[in-house]
């Protein structure tokens, strides 16, 4: 089976300065729901670039289904980190999904489909009531909302989040997760997060990175692998989710 | 009553109002990317670049327009291209075109033999000098303005909004931003007649800027600016009249007071 995303023997470095992210090899397959953690600056962020065909890789290939990101857009959604655009910008919330299809049709106008897919896109982020609504506004949990809404109309089978939920408090993060994990039924997940004790409670699997890839396996994130991964110890702080038992106290 | 009447009487006024309403469409428009853009400064630039531009057709015996379409056009491009790959020097690229135009402007000007009265028209403005060969300049322009809007209005909307997003999603970014860039410089030459290039920013920028307070989407922001263009244009030409003011900076002490009380109306509901 073709994966979603692969990186092989990747390195990547902004104009002439080192490389950020360095060997990296990563295999993710089309139904994954991945995190991938690491410290600040240890270029997650950048890996999702790469992936999304922001960004030309120094050396190695990325894939995506099998071709190169630029030749592969119309599988790729991508959530930013930050909402880039000025808050009071003239454009509602259906106007900024709709803004996700384009490269999909062609035409002067949005067609029946695209709006039916923005529409759809819409109903599944929950924005249906505020959907004719200025993104000045919305609340920070809600303009989230709009940035996967408009990744998702473009019907991904690939969607890239950059620290989705660094704006939300616990519980619209329990809501955010829930709404990836039903996604990951019909499309690869990856997600960029610092918070590894919040992420590795919902994803499948992780991929630490710190320049070069520390561990990508489905077990549990070790203190020794954290240590090597930040270069200190991380205190854990235990995050109640919802689908596992409350932490033994005794 | 007394512009009314000579407006019913006077070919030059007629010619006078139907050039500040034609100009008002390809303001409102072109006006409204400045203004979410935000690169009024880079507008400024562009109109006062043009003052090379004119000088030199006046030199060469050409039309002043002509020298200031050019102007307006390459000075948009030169300073696109430096933003586009080197962002950090963007405003010294800024200044220094809009520094360059004027003194090669200048410096034609003062090399030209004899005295041109057209010259204060075209620093501030004189609707009423506006001919009707400006008219069919200006209704060009605004066609060409349509049209590109019209056919790229999604791309256009693409990049102004999230020009990274645009880029993932396969947009040529710089073909389109530089295309923008062109329609501004468009823009600047028909406003350089109805207000004159020192005025061109304000003209452009105000109306579309009240009209962003008040609307929630990019093409209803466009309609309320053209109309309100319209009515600082028509309103300062009329207001002007009797007192026999220049109409341009009359038209502009106008958007400024609306301005302000947009900002203190939208304050206050707060």
């Amino acid at each position: 089976m073709t994966a979603a995303l692969s990186f092989r023997d990747v390195s990547f470095g902004y104009g002439d300065g080192p490389d950020v992210v360095q060997h990296v090899d990563l295999e993710i397959g089309p139904h994954e729901l991945i995190g991938l953690i690491g410290p600040n600056g240890g270029g997650k962020s950048t890996l999702l670039k790469l992936a999304a065909g922001l960004l030309k890789p120094r050396d190695g290939e990325v894939h995506v289904f099998g071709r190169p990101p630029h030749a592969a857009r119309e599988d790729i959604g991508y959530v930013p980190q930050f909402a880039l655009f000025p808050r009071e910008f003239p454009i509602t919330v259906a106007q900024a999904v709709l803004l996700g299809r384009l490269g999909v049709g062609s035409g002067l106008r949005w067609s029946a489909a695209d709006r039916a897919a923005a529409t759809r896109a819409i109903h599944e982020t929950e924005l249906d009531a505020l959907a004719g609504r200025s993104l000045s506004a919305l609340s920070g949990g809600e303009l989230q909302r709009v940035l996967i809404a408009r990744a998702l109309a473009a019907e991904p089978r690939l969607l890239l989040l950059d620290e989705p939920t660094s704006n939300l408090d616990q519980r619209a993060e329990e809501d955010m997760f829930a709404l990836l994990a039903k996604l990951s039924d019909r499309m690869a997940v990856v997600l960029v997060s610092h918070d590894v004790g919040f992420v590795t409670g919902y994803v499948q699997r992780v991929a630490c990175i710190s320049r070069t890839l520390i561990c990508h396996g489905t077990s549990e994130v070790t203190g020794e692998v954290i240590n090597e991964l930040y270069g200190h110890p991380v205190r854990a702080v235990h995050h109640a989710h919802p689908h596992e038992p409350p932490p033994d106290r005794g | 009553m007394e512009f009314l009447q000579a407006l019913a009487e006077h070919d030059f006024l007629q010619r006078a109002l139907a050039g500040g309403l034609l100009a008002s469409i390809g303001c409102g428009i072109v006006g409204s990317y400045v203004v979410v853009q935000r690169i009024s400064l880079l507008a400024g630039a562009i109109a006062h670049a043009v003052l090379g531009g004119m000088g030199a057709a006046w030199y060469f015996g050409i039309d002043p327009l002509a020298g200031a379409l050019v102007a307006a056009v390459l000075a948009a491009l030169i300073i696109g291209w430096v933003k586009l790959r080197f962002a950090e020097r963007e405003d010294t690229a800024i200044s220094a075109i809009w520094a360059l135009g004027m003194a090669i402007g200048i410096l034609f000007i003062a090399k030209t033999p004899g005295y041109s009265v057209d010259l204060m028209g075209y620093l501030f403005g004189n609707l009423l000098m506006m001919s009707s060969s400006d008219l069919q300049l200006i209704a060009a322009l605004d066609v060409v303005i349509l049209v590109l809007t019209g056919l790229f209005f999604r791309q256009f909307l693409a990049v102004c909004f999230d020009p990274e997003f645009a880029r993932v999603r396969g947009l040529k970014v710089e073909r389109y931003y530089l295309l923008l860039l062109v329609l501004v410089a468009l823009t600047v030459v028909m406003l350089i007649q109805v207000v004159g290039l020192i005025l061109v920013i304000a003209l452009m920028t105000l109306p579309a800027a009240i009209a962003g307070r008040f609307t929630v989407s990019l093409g209803a922001m466009m309609g309320l600016a053209t109309l309100l263009g319209m009515t600082f244009t028509a309103g300062g030409l009329a207001l002007s009249y009797a007192p026999d003011l220049p109409s341009g900076p009359v038209i502009i002490v106008l958007a400024g007071i609306a301005y302000l009380l947009a900002a203190l109306l939208r304050r206050g509901r707060r």
